[in-house]
């Protein structure tokens, strides 16, 4: 049995914390199998630390800034073939928010990768400014600007929620 | 669209990736293995790459030795002279009561060239053991009295990434048993062999 290769404490925090760093991974890279392949590089790199974090309370924060960082340069570089989609997932019922299913993941895409984590940083994991600053190594004003810009362009792409996103994508696609 | 339209947007489509595949912890331990054995491959290949590149330069310096020059262990007389070596410009025979006596330095007497796990073993009782070396693919190498490895130590970039940085380390034959030197001072005076000087010193 494999697993037993690892530590115990690392294969507890495994199958703890895999599903929300494979979400995180997910609005990351917007594909699954890149977000599976995104989660397992950042939790090997944390593996061959475990012995040595001795916050394992800070274990999560550390993962989430690995997995912010190998993703920052594995854009840098490779250029990430992406395909958008016409037909989106089936909207479940509600659209609570206002915009259907896949459509956030969708505006997401057209965000630079620094910008896209930050968002995803400040909006999904709830981090503070200083904590994205932290996890992503930048400055807190970077932080700030980069927040501030890409919620107003992730509004303007959302909203009016049909319209705007699709016209928005197409014009950035015909950009590329 | 407000913010927490936008967060609860987000947290709907992450949802969408479902759940991580149940035997991650088999794949993570997939990987790593493969990882482990790329890297221990490409190390051995960068690493004949120098020992190839180091040793054309010796090989060559070797063939050009004068014969005035110091006495190597090479010896081309298959016979081995019943009198001391006379000069050929010196006519006065040498002292027939007088042992041959060999004044050459002499190669160092072959020894067995202890392992990676073995010197990996003295550094760490030593004095002031290093942290966190660990062993890799790399044979060590023995030249004459000395010897020389390269351990793994696990470090971390200035981009807050982890990566596995490689550690020369250098011994000396000393009073019977390897005993770990000082391969920085070594390597400024330059008192090691070259084909060791060009591993340790040369190659990073």
């Amino acid at each position: 049995m494999r697993t037993t290769e690892f530590d115990d404490e690392f294969a507890e925090f495994v199958t703890r914390w895999s599903p929300a760093l494979l979400r995180v991974a997910f609005l990351l890279t917007s594909d699954r199998g890149e977000a599976e392949d995104l989660l397992q590089t950042a939790l090997l790199k944390t593996s061959r630390h475990w012995s040595r974090l001795a916050d394992r309370e800070a274990a999560y924060a550390y993962v989430l800034r690995v997995l912010v960082t190998t993703h920052t340069s594995w854009r840098r570089r490779r250029r990430v073939h992406e395909v958008f989609v016409d037909q989106l997932p089936d909207t479940p019922a509600g659209e609570a928010s206002g915009v259907e299913a896949g459509r956030a993941l969708q505006a997401l895409e057209e965000l630079p990768p620094r910008m896209r984590a930050v968002v995803v940083l400040r909006c999904y994991e709830g981090l503070s400014e200083a904590e994205t600053a932290e996890a992503l190594g930048c400055s807190l004003g970077s932080v700030k600007s980069q927040a501030s810009r890409g919620l107003a362009r992730l509004r303007a792409l959302l909203d009016p929620p049909r319209n705007a996103a699709t016209a928005a994508v197409a014009t950035s696609e015909g950009a590329r | 669209m407000n913010e927490l339209d936008l967060r609860i947007a987000l947290h709907r489509d992450a949802d969408l990736v479902g759940e991580p595949a149940p035997d991650l912890l088999d794949q993570l331990a997939v990987r790593r293995d493969k990882q482990r054995r790329q890297r221990a491959g490409m190390f051995a290949a960068a690493l004949g790459v120098v020992v190839i590149a180091a040793g054309i330069p010796v090989g060559s310096s070797l063939l050009t030795q004068s014969d005035s020059g110091p006495a190597v262990e090479v010896t081309v007389d298959p016979t081995p002279p019943t009198t001391p070596a006379t000069p050929s410009t010196t006519p006065v025979a040498p002292p027939v009561t007088e042992a041959p006596v060999t004044t050459a330095p002499v190669a160092a007497e072959p020894r067995e060239c202890p392992d990676q796990a073995t010197l990996l073993a003295i550094l760490t009782s030593s004095s002031k053991p290093p942290a966190d070396l660990y062993p890799n693919s790399f044979a060590s190498l023995c030249s004459g009295e000395w010897a020389f490895t390269v351990f793994n130590h696990d470090g971390v970039g200035s981009d807050g990434l982890p990566f596995a940085n490689a550690v020369s380390k250098l011994y000396r034959f000393v009073d019977g048993n390897w005993t770990p030197d000082d391969r920085d001072a070594r390597c400024k005076a330059g008192d090691i062999p070259d084909d060791i000087w060009e591993l340790t010193c040369n190659a990073g």
